[in-house]
């Protein structure tokens, strides 16, 4: 026996020493602006330390052989723990599925949320789930050294984390942020204000009745009373019905069809457990949401009515048939437990926003602003729940536009908008053009000219320049700022790169930075970046992008490929290239190109779906192989590959 | 991690629930020692007493959660899983719990641990072994990645 324990611990401490290895290495890929993840990870490498020392102290105190095999198969199950959580929450966290910009969304939403602020880390996780860890990491990691668990100093001591998993395919779609900033959330602010514990479901739950039903499965183990479980599945579900409240609070109809379409993805619809069915869910958030005036919002909600107004599932156990007729006698009480919570959105008051915004991504307009709109009732500035039920209304009737990418840049530059403005920046209003405004005859437009243009009211002579009023339009130009996407080239084995053969996007890899980070262009260095402002140039327009010469004088290009054509919609992708001799470091929002515009014949009929940069919102990776001619001159070319 | 695969939003309560189970069970494995130095009559160290002190308080909030369970009202959630370990331990999980007995159980183990921690001996020398034993195969099954019986695996 003793051998088994002596072993037992030379295999613990292998996998410490392992463990702190794979620790350091994530450690040194989180880059130094990532300071909550790397946060974090000290206390794993703190626990790695703290869980030798335990582990020591408890075998000189065991009694015999039998003690020390049991405590060390113990050790090693945390550690276990340890690894695992390693794995999927910051392994996970290194995926590039998760934007930057989501982060900084939780965190924002969490310091409207909570009362301490929280160090958000995100991980793509299983596909058929979100998952938040609701328990403080500190006790996580230490909970099972129990009395040996280490005193916590400096920043790691009050330092609290939110740690969230997100389904791939969801994470990176703005159509599921209900899910997200609405439902998730939620959990970590009622673990904080005990809202379940004030709802009192127990004082809605009738012993005489509850002492007849089976128990809930998934608490079976407990091997207690029915009237304990069911208990204790009530809580569950209120808990999950609080958030979900939360999520249609905050979103509006967006709520219902973002969680109603999710647990149908997943099979949740009749599904009971530690989760009320999501037919009751969906039930539930329509009521919430109420009836809807507006013809688009209500298309939205629409489906999910009718799923609600579906007979219950079949085949659900007494208790879970008993717990969806409290649940719903109390549904008033859900919304009425957040009136303490941060604001409400008011979708009737918000919906001709919304249709408007609809409007505008149905055209592959992406708006973060209503510079030249015409109408009134818009309010402005924009909400991001007015942006996410955009998309969802503009999805009801498919017009072959890519809405969520131009949902998700519209949110983008509302998010730089609204910290442009937080640190003290001016929007500029560009309004108030006066008359008989020569609008370029004479060759490129004057600014004035310019201005005109952006509040056109025939939409077809409109330039949009969304977010507008960041800088003013002097002279005979506008100024663009750098967005946040790159495109980089990476060192490759790849002897050659052929247009017509194809090759180059093996090289390239998509990167995308925080608007509070900064991008290290090298000397001689090529990467591929974006503006700032999605813009539509009108068919009787052309333009020319070129670098403001503050930035030339520094040695930066910002275009190469510099004539943008009429018709023209998205963000232009920069070539930037660095020509000094030392290494630019170039900062998102940063004002590094101009637009000249000239008048042109109006051009021919709009581009259909097959341009291949159509309503491009970031830089896009050359589609030269897909050009009409590449497949003629393969066909003239002898050679098969570079 | 708790994988529902059939719900949205799901807290990640399995693995708390098997971080809590490894700590009680390391708590019960100490004590355990603890409890052999004082049957073969040796004197416990501080150490000894605090292990005792602190596998105390789990089996007397355990009893207590059964204890509000026999009046007809429900103890925290906190007290959850001490009470399925509790339970699974004295009454197996495929038996049905005699609530009564194991109250009555508990409170015989944690009177046992007062002599222990008083300096004398108990009044049953293997009932407090062999719980801690049997907490520990509870403990065994709970945290070994096939073995989710705290919270159900869709």
């Amino acid at each position: 026996m003793q051998e088994i324990a002596d072993e037992l611990r030379r295999q613990f401490e292998d996998r410490l020493k392992h463990l702190n290895s794979y620790l350091n290495d994530l450690y040194e890929q989180f880059p130094p602006v990532e300071e909550r993840a790397r946060l974090a990870l000290r206390l794993y490498d703190i626990y790695c330390n703290a869980a030798r020392e335990a582990m020591a102290s408890d075998w000189d105190h065991a009694v015999d052989a039998i003690d020390r095999i049991d405590l060390l198969r113990f050790y090693l199950r945390d550690l276990n723990e340890r690894a695992e959580e390693l794995e999927e929450v910051f392994a996970g966290a290194l995926h590039d599925a998760v934007p930057p910009g989501l982060v900084d969304s939780v965190e924002s939403e969490l310091v409207e949320l909570l009362r301490t602020p929280r160090q958000v880390i995100l991980s793509v996780g299983p596909a058929d789930n979100y998952e938040t860890m609701i328990s403080e990491l500190q006790d996580f990691v230490f909970g099972a050294l129990g009395p040996y668990a280490p005193d916590l100093t400096g920043d790691l001591q009050h330092a609290r984390f939110a740690l969230m998993r997100l389904p791939r395919l969801e994470s990176t779609q703005p159509s599921w942020r209900p899910l997200i900033l609405g439902h998730e959330v939620a959990h970590l602010a009622v673990a904080e204000r005990s809202t379940v514990a004030d709802f009192d479901i127990e004082g809605r739950l009738d012993p005489a009745v509850t002492e007849t039903l089976s128990v809930p499965g998934h608490l079976s183990n407990l091997a207690s009373s029915p009237t304990l479980a069911i208990k204790t599945a009530a809580e569950q579900w209120v808990e999950e019905l609080i958030c979900d409240a939360y999520a249609a609070r905050r979103f509006g109809p967006a709520a219902v069809a973002a969680l109603g379409g999710f647990f149908e993805f997943v099979g949740a619809f009749d599904e009971v457990g530690g989760h009320p069915p999501g037919w009751l869910r969906c039930r539930m958030l329509v009521d919430w949401v109420g009836d809807l005036e507006s013809e688009g919002l209500d298309k939205v909600v629409a489906p999910w009515r009718q799923l609600a107004e579906s007979p219950q599932p079949a085949g659900m156990p007494d208790w879970a048939h008993y717990l969806c007729g409290v649940m719903w006698e109390a549904r008033d009480s859900f919304p009425a437990a957040l009136h303490d919570w941060p604001a409400q959105y008011d979708a009737a008051a918000r919906a001709r926003t919304v249709e408007w915004l609809a409007r505008e991504l149905d055209a592959g307009v992406s708006r973060a602003d209503a510079a030249g709109a015409s109408g009134d009732g818009l309010h402005t500035p924009f909400y991001d729940a007015d942006l996410v039920n955009a998309g969802w209304v503009a999805r009801q009737e498919p017009s072959g536009m890519p809405i969520d990418r131009l949902v998700e840049k519209s949110l983008e530059s509302l998010d730089f908008v609204r910290r442009w403005q937080q640190a003290g920046g001016d929007i500029i209003d560009l309004s108030g053009v006066p008359g008989d405004v020569d609008s370029g005859q004479s060759g490129v437009l004057s600014g004035v000219a310019i201005r005109e243009r952006i509040h056109e009211a025939d939409r077809t002579r409109r330039l949009v320049v969304s977010p507008a009023g960041l800088s003013e339009i002097r002279g005979a130009s506008l100024d663009l700022r750098l967005g946040k996407h790159f495109i980089v080239l990476e060192r490759s084995s790849t002897p050659a790169v052929s247009a017509v053969a194809g090759g180059a996007r093996r090289m390239q890899a998509a990167v995308e930075k925080s608007w509070d980070d900064y991008f290290v262009l090298h000397p001689g260095e090529l990467v591929l970046a974006s503006t700032l402002e999605y813009l539509v140039i009108p068919s009787d327009l052309a333009a020319t992008v070129i670098t403001r010469s503050s930035y030339g004088r520094l040695g930066l290009i910002t275009a190469t490929a510099i004539f943008v054509h009429p018709w023209f919609k998205g963000c232009l992708t920069l070539e930037l290239v660095n020509l000094g001799r030392v290494p630019l470091q170039l900062q998102p929002g940063e004002r590094i190109a101009q637009l000249a515009l000239q008048p042109v014949e109006p051009a021919r009929p709009e581009p259909d779906e097959s341009d291949k940069y159509r309503c491009s919102t970031r830089p896009e990776f050359s589609r030269v192989t897909q050009d009409r001619e590449i497949a003629v001159l393969r066909a003239i070319s002898r050679h098969t590959e570079p | 991690m708790h994988r529902h695969t059939a719900s949205a939003a799901m807290q990640r309560t399995s693995s708390s629930l098997r971080s809590r189970s490894i700590g009680v069970a390391l708590l019960a494995v100490r004590a355990r020692a603890a409890v052999k130095r004082a049957l073969a009559g040796e004197t416990l160290s501080d150490r000894d007493i605090s292990e005792l002190s602190n596998v105390r308080r789990v089996l007397a909030g355990a009893a207590e959660a059964i204890g509000y369970d026999l009046k007809g009202s429900a103890p925290a959630a906190k007290h959850i899983t001490s009470v399925g370990l509790a339970l699974s331990a004295v009454a197996g999980p495929a038996e049905p719990p005699d609530k009564e007995a194991m109250s009555s159980h508990l409170r015989s183990l944690v009177a046992d641990l007062d002599r222990l921690i008083g300096g004398e001996p108990p009044r049953d020398t293997s009932a407090l072994p062999d719980f801690l034993t049997g907490l520990l195969r509870i403990a065994d099954r709970d945290t070994s990645q096939s073995g989710e019986t705290l919270v159900r695996r869709a």
